[in-house]
């Protein structure tokens, strides 16, 4: 065996034993008779970095603009840290940097004049102005730039100038609507990179992306929203793995090794072996309450297969995203 | 061709049927002319033949509402799809140059024209209400129409050279500052420079024609002067109407010989900073200083105001005004030899009025631009989630821009204290008078509105303000009755009256801002 792969606790499992810092209840919010958001109710853990995704439409963009207090729910309540958006307004703000899906710069100021006009918004003394915009400039890499009028950048650094923007108050959650929207790939790779340099020093990541691979590789924790309603929320680990209310496994071989589906589906406690085409892959759903991976991979190596790797499936986000917004969880 | 200019025409036709504001638009303009009819109705009885009347004041209403609406309206035909980057598309989709052109100001001179259409049969009742004759009426909806398309024209062109719709108005508006007025002062200039010999016989009589021209070319001077004359016999088709005409044919030859010159250049992003420099460069004394601790004003004061150079060099305008003035007031006396007029008493009053027309006039821009770059850069969703309530936000910004007003206040100050006799106890007087509070009151509820409509509309808010301020006068002079009774020598009465009109711009202007408050709030949240 080359290489196994035993399925280990999710990481966003210890961040969720912490209290939340997001906490959405039962939030009821329509537009002129319709509604966008029905009965949304979700948690976001403290300094994870939690995706949110849906469709065009689904609610995504309303729900951060209730939690960042830009908007008012109609029926439900939204605690940051605790502190309700709509009676406690200025501890939220002053807790959250919030990024919207579009560049909200000032395109006659310099970087340095954008930002500092902010920090000063914000409160921050003269003194301790100069030495917040030098470690968010060099954060977000836009040192070199600090006098360019921020007409004349590229989008990309826009989007980074906006970050440096959010970042300036040293927020402890970040709100990011859409923050790789329009990006070149190289602009889009240094934002993430951002991304987990900030949850690396401990801030709490809450971003709504399209950009389902980049999210899945990011994110320790997802909510799917659809048509208003929550289709998932949790784990990504889990999200990935768990396709069903059985584990299933993936089975991968050696190329030299022959078909071993009927030897698999003798197997005690086997459900469903399915011989993956084109090589010798089979996904394996077993019955947890009668065996075990352990007892699996011993079988297996019993047998002296040509094992490449057993690991617990994980289906690509876009497939998740797919099943849930399109059939409902199942 | 003809496809081309009938798609964008049925689609500009169609946007506009489901524009509200359009409807609301014609709503108060029929709601105008209905109270003009109550007015005539309510004059009939003291008076013999209402029918001028009325139709005077629906020629007034006509010429403010094509000149103020049509500004924006006409301007923006090419610019806003400038601004969308749309024209190469419309090229690519067949759509010609002159295609474009017509589908673009056509539609919306078509809509203009149906204003007009839709209130002749009202406009005829001044012929029943007497006093004037159907020729006068269709001469002035002929002048109108025609002024109508030189207008809708002269600001295509304007939008096909400009890449902004703000400078396309700006155009448009010089443009009407010299149609205007030139034939208004001309003969005064023209005197001037024949008895100082600057002119000579040909020149004079060239420039003369030239002003004849201008003065009947004006719908001005055919709308207010020639038609409503009892003695009025000329054609119904004058040389106005000629006149506009071939201006108007002349503007669109021309947009559409500079339409590929200008509409299909890419606007390259510019961002103009005015006379504020940047800190990294050789004048750091005109750059914008650190951010202060009420940034808001800092930054009204500076990307706004223009900042600290911008109010020097005003400073020094306004100041170098005061000896411009005085030589041109002693070379007029020179050249009158009269003595009635003392150019040391006069020139300080002079320049005292338009210091304060400069302040109303710098007070009203301000507040038509104050939430503009907001609105424009999608930044007042930043500014709401900062820990400051929106009232904060907004009265930090408004005294920002009033820091631009400095220079003007201050020379307002120095004639008053400085040049005028008993300076300091007229300015006391001034300022105990109930009545200049009560103005002040009426040109902040109309700074308010300003504010307002810029909230709601892209461009155009401060002439649709005083649009709106002048009808509501007239609709509703409580103003001028107040006046009249605050001159009344009882002195309850006059404090009674001074006190309503107080109470009543309060309030208005109080419902203003919640106003503001609340479209800010919905700004900041869409």
């Amino acid at each position: 065996m080359s290489e196994t792969q035993i399925p280990e606790e999710a990481p966003v499992k210890v961040a969720a034993k912490l209290k939340p810092v997001i906490d959405v209840r039962d939030v009821v919010h329509s537009f002129k008779g319709r509604r966008a958001l029905d009965h949304v109710s979700f948690q976001v853990g403290a300094q994870s970095l939690h995706g949110f995704v849906g469709p065009n439409g689904a609610g995504k963009t309303t729900s951060l603009r209730i939690i960042c207090t830009l908007l008012r729910p109609q029926i439900g309540s939204v605690k940051v840290f605790g502190h309700d958006v709509v009676y406690d307004t200025r501890e939220v703000r002053r807790r959250i940097g919030f990024m919207p899906d579009h560049f909200s710069t000032y395109r006659q100021m310099t970087v340095f004049e954008y930002i500092d006009f902010f920090a000063a918004a914000y409160g921050l003394a003269l003194k301790q102005r100069t030495q917040t915009i030098d470690d968010v400039l060099a954060l977000t890499d836009m040192s070199a730039r600090r006098n360019d009028l921020i007409g004349g950048l590229s989008r990309g650094m826009q989007q980074r100038v906006s970050l440096a923007r959010v970042l300036v108050n040293d927020p402890q959650v970040l709100l990011l609507d859409e923050p790789a929207s329009g990006l070149d790939p190289r602009a889009r790779i240094e934002l993430m990179e951002i991304l987990k340099a900030l949850k690396g020093m401990g801030k709490t990541i809450f971003i709504s992306s399209h950009i389902l691979s980049e999210l899945a590789e990011l994110c320790d924790a997802v909510t799917i929203i659809d048509r208003g309603k929550i289709k998932y929320s949790g784990s990504m680990h889990d999200l990935l793995t768990k396709t069903g209310q059985h584990p299933t496994y993936r089975l991968t071989l050696d190329d030299t090794a022959a078909d071993v589906t009927s030897q698999l589906e003798q197997l005690p406690g086997i459900i469903q072996i399915e011989a993956l085409t084109g090589r010798p892959e089979y996904r394996v759903t077993f019955d947890d309450t009668v065996t075990t991976t352990n007892a699996l991979l011993r079988q297996f190596l019993e047998w002296d297969l040509p094992i490449l790797g057993f690991a617990a499936d994980r289906r690509h986000l876009n497939e998740a995203f797919m099943d849930l917004t399109e059939r409902g969880v199942k | 061709m003809l496809h081309g200019v009938a798609t964008l025409m049925a689609r500009s036709l169609r946007m506009e049927a489901n524009w509200l504001r359009a409807h609301l638009f014609r709503l108060v303009f029929v709601f105008f002319i209905y109270f003009m009819m109550l007015l005539a109705q309510v004059s009939s009885l003291t008076k013999g033949a209402p029918g001028l009347d009325f139709f005077t004041q629906m020629l007034w209403l006509n010429g403010m509402f094509i000149t103020l609406g049509g500004i924006s309206f006409f301007a923006t035909a090419i610019t806003e799809e400038k601004e969308e980057s749309t024209i190469g598309l419309l090229m690519m989709a067949g759509i010609s140059p002159v295609g474009l052109l017509l589908g673009k100001s056509t539609s919306r001179m078509i809509q203009a024209v149906l204003l007009l259409a839709v209130q002749f049969p009202f406009t005829l009742l001044a012929i029943t209400l007497g006093g004037v004759m159907l020729n006068q009426v269709l001469a002035a909806y002929a002048s109108l129409l025609a002024y109508i398309i030189m207008l809708a024209n002269v600001a295509l062109l304007a939008s096909v050279v400009s890449q902004r719709s703000g400078t396309a108005m700006a155009l448009t508006v010089l443009f009407l500052i010299a149609y205007s007025f030139l034939p208004a002062i001309g003969p005064a200039i023209t005197s001037v420079l024949v008895s100082e010999g600057m002119l000579s016989g040909q020149g004079t009589e060239w420039l003369a024609q030239g002003l004849t021209w201008l003065s009947e070319s004006s719908v001005w001077s055919v709308l207010f002067y020639r038609i409503p004359n009892s003695q009025f016999s000329d054609a119904i088709i004058g040389p106005q109407v000629i006149s506009n005409l071939v201006a108007a044919v002349f503007c669109f030859l021309l947009s559409w010989l500079l339409f590929t010159s200008f509409a299909l250049v890419e606007d390259a992003p510019t961002v103009s900073r005015g006379l504020l420099f940047r800190r990294s460069g050789k004048v750091r004394w005109l750059s914008a200083s650190r951010a202060w601790s009420n940034p808001f004003l800092w930054k009204e004061y500076y990307f706004l105001a223009g900042g600290d150079g911008l109010l020097f060099l005003k400073f020094v305008l306004y100041g170098a005004l005061l000896p411009i003035l005085l030589g041109f007031h002693v070379w007029l006396q020179k050249y009158n030899n009269s003595s009635y007029s003392d150019p040391y008493a006069d020139t300080p009053q002079l320049h005292l009025g338009i210091m304060i027309a400069a302040v109303i006039i710098e007070a009203s821009i301000y507040a038509s631009r104050v939430f503009h770059d907001e609105i424009r850069g999608q930044t007042m969703v930043s500014l709401l989630t900062l820990p400051r309530s929106i009232a904060e936000i907004s009265y930090s910004k408004v005294v920002g821009c009033a820091l631009g007003l400095v220079p003007a206040l201050v020379w307002i100050m120095i004639d008053i204290v400085a040049f005028l006799p008993k300076g300091i106890s007229t300015l006391g007087e001034i300022l105990v008078n109930p009545q200049f509070w009560v103005m002040s009151l009426v040109g902040l509820v109309f700074l308010h509105l300003v504010v307002l409509l810029s909230l709601f509309v892209k461009w155009g808010a401060l002439p649709l303000a005083f649009l709106c301020t002048m009808m509501s006068f007239q609709c509703c002079p409580l103003l001028a009755v107040g006046f009249m009774f605050a001159g009344e020598t009882d002195e309850l009465a006059r404090a009674i009256v001074i006190g309503i009109l107080w109470v009543m711009h309060a309030v208005s202007g109080f419902v203003f801002q919640m106003m503001i408050h609340a479209r800010l709030y919905e700004l900041g949240s869409k």
